[in-house]
């Protein structure tokens, strides 16, 4: 066996186990799933999207992914907006406090998403601090923070500002200061400088946030259950129910497919946009 | 028209003086080198020009008018930086018509503008290209025709060709000079390259652990460095250590007449020697040839004599020198710092002034 040969073996050992794992534990079920919710009733034969249409026929269904996708956006919106000046401050600032800040805003990366939502719903339950805050003043009227859509957004808020932050910071760091003084230099102030110039060089690592913050949220479980309502509510919790509670397998898997197709779109938006950059301009 | 002038300019960082108390006047159309080793201020200094650092005391005026509480964008001067120069996501023309448009000029004019500029620095058809279809030089020759589109007061360039190969960077400082002649524009230039300071530079200002040490014409500087610093740092300089004895200089086998009023100053000295001033003569000191290197138009010839470190020497191609073999040399011109005094022994309006040292 030649030298380079050996080398190749060796690579092939090296990615074969993620390989199998990737193949046996997530591709192949996948696939299954997708027949099952294809396959005929027993004795006919082809494929057959009646189930999909059976699934998407109960108005709950329909108005639980429209809820699922429309808290999804709200709260991806929420997040980017938050979290850019974000990044922003702490590529730009100078001195100690930043660092300080860098450190403390990654605090909800090492908190449990169980311990995190249990967290908010006695911050923003009646009586609890936010109402009692409200109360004291003289805000005595306000819709409910928890069990709720609201509920929910904040909740996805405050769990993925870190994640976002790092993103959108990483990107801003690799922007060289020479660019950013080259626009102040021709007369650009900081809005200008920062609409012409970060956003669009930042536009990548933007893409890749908006787009993991969407699946994650997407097909979050934890939170919408503990802080969402009873209805409508987000697809994986819609999911389990079905699965768990009502032991209705075939349309658990078959919003598990819609739900996966939905996150798949969005996915391949990023795809496209990321590698037309690469092959373009920039 | 611009006149630019520093006033008593300092700058920290932390505990460490990156510029200190600097005072510095650069003339209407004039290119100002600052010049100095990494880390001795030179860069901090432009950039407090341009605005993208504030100074912790002291004044910068253009044309007589303070600058120093004007951010970037509203300072008459344009930076071309040493990478990193252009935005990407832009082509060639719309790099340059940036700062245009954010000045709201008709598109026509911008367009006519935007020509203008490309043509000055050469590249008439690089305006649809984006900067990564740009060698190193084309895209400096943009950042160039960007800084100089606005028309700025003071053009400020750091080190904009230290990232070229050595061949391009020749050829790019004789067009930049070329070009600030024919603009007519103030210019400083920020360099660690002596070479590239002496062949572009009106005047240097040559810098150290943020203090100003000479500013000077290249000729001046190379002939008349005021520090020791200045003397070893520009050009290739022999540096001996001497002693002033009762009316003469001795170094290594060397013993110089001393001029009038050279103060000993606890009577250790440093004599400074240029390449091209240590002189074959059947009357000077005996030294050995260690080593020929032979560069073309001239010799460079390592000397070994005693008590002293090896000493370059140039001569013409003409000399027949073999490795090792023994010579005479005379020193016809020198600088001996001493303290704070400088003092110029010989020259070339003297006769000759070294005389063979006693044999040991």
């Amino acid at each position: 066996m030649t030298g380079s040969r050996r080398e190749g073996a060796l690579g092939l050992a090296l990615v074969l186990p993620p390989l199998l794992l990737l193949v046996f534990l997530i591709v192949l079920p996948a696939i299954t799933a997708v027949l099952d919710t294809l396959a005929p009733p027993p004795g006919a034969s082809g494929l057959t999207l009646a189930r999909y249409a059976q699934v998407l026929s109960a108005r709950i269904v329909r108005a639980d992914i429209a809820f699922s996708v429309v808290v999804t956006l709200v709260s991806v919106a929420a997040v980017f907006c938050l979290s850019y000046p974000l990044a922003l401050y702490l590529r730009f600032a100078e001195g100690r406090l930043p660092a300080v800040l860098a450190v403390l805003f990654t605090i909800p990366l090492f908190v449990p998403v169980v311990i995190a939502s249990f967290a908010m719903i006695t911050f923003l339950v009646n009586h609890g601090l936010i109402s009692t805050v409200l109360y004291h003043l003289g805000i005595q009227r306000f819709p409910p923070l928890v069990y709720n859509a609201t509920g929910i957004v904040l909740t996805e808020v405050w769990a993925s500002i870190p994640f976002a932050v790092l993103i959108l910071g990483a990107g801003l760091q690799a922007i060289d200061d020479a660019l950013i003084d080259s626009a102040r230099d021709v007369g650009a102030g900081r809005l200008r400088t920062f609409v012409s110039i970060l956003l669009p060089l930042n536009a990548t690592p933007t893409m890749i946030a908006l787009t993991l913050l969407f699946i994650s949220i997407f097909g979050s479980f934890t939170i919408p259950y503990l802080v969402g309502g009873n209805a409508p509510q987000m697809l994986g919790v819609t999911m389990t129910n079905y699965l768990t509670q009502y032991f209705r397998r075939a349309e658990a898997v078959t919003m598990a497919v819609i739900a996966f197709a939905i996150s798949a779109a969005v996915g391949a938006v990023y795809v496209v946009s990321v590698s037309r950059r690469e092959r373009g301009t920039v | 028209m611009a006149r630019l002038s520093l006033r008593h300019l300092s700058k920290r960082f932390g505990t460490h003086a990156a510029v200190h108390d600097l005072t510095l006047d650069v003339a209407d159309g004039e290119l100002m080198c600052l010049l100095g080793p990494s880390g001795c201020g030179k860069t901090t200094t432009l950039r407090m020009i341009g605005g993208f650092a504030a100074p912790d005391a002291g004044d910068i005026q253009i044309n007589g008018r303070s600058v120093v509480a004007l951010p970037p964008e509203r300072r008459p001067t344009a930076m071309v930086f040493q990478r990193y120069n252009l935005w990407p996501h832009m082509t060639a023309a719309q790099n340059i018509a940036f700062g245009l448009r954010l000045r709201r000029l008709p598109r026509g004019q911008i367009e006519a503008k935007v020509r203008d500029a490309l043509g000055l620095v050469g590249l008439p058809g690089a305006g649809h290209k984006y900067p990564h279809q740009l060698s190193g030089g084309e895209q400096q020759r943009v950042a160039v025709a960007r800084a100089l589109v606005l028309e700025p007061q003071i053009l400020l360039l750091d080190e904009p060709f230290s990232n070229l190969d050595a061949r391009l960077r020749v050829h790019m400082r004789e067009e930049v000079k070329q070009l600030q002649r024919a603009v007519g524009i103030t210019t400083v230039f920020v360099t660690h390259d002596q070479e590239e300071a002496l062949t572009i530079a009106d005047r240097i200002a040559v810098m150290k652990d943020g203090v100003l040490q000479q500013v000077d014409t290249p000729a001046a500087l190379y002939a008349r460095p005021r520090t020791l610093f200045v003397a070893d740092f520009i050009g290739t300089m022999n540096l001996l250590p001497a002693r002033i004895e009762a009316g003469a200089v001795a170094a290594g086998p060397w013993r110089l007449p001393a001029a009038g009023g050279l103060r000993p100053h606890g009577g250790e000295a440093t004599l400074a020697v240029r390449p091209e001033d240590l002189v074959l003569d059947p009357a000077g000191a005996p030294v050995r040839v260690r080593r020929v290197v032979n560069l073309g138009h001239y010799l460079q010839v390592l000397l070994e004599c005693p008590g002293v470190a090896p000493l370059r020497m140039f001569t013409e191609k003409g000399a027949s020198l073999e490795e090792g073999q023994g010579v005479r040399v005379r020193i016809s011109r020198a600088l001996l710092f001493s303290g704070p005094d400088v003092a110029e022994l010989g020259g070339p309006m003297r006769p000759p002034v070294a005389a063979p040292a006693e044999a040991p």
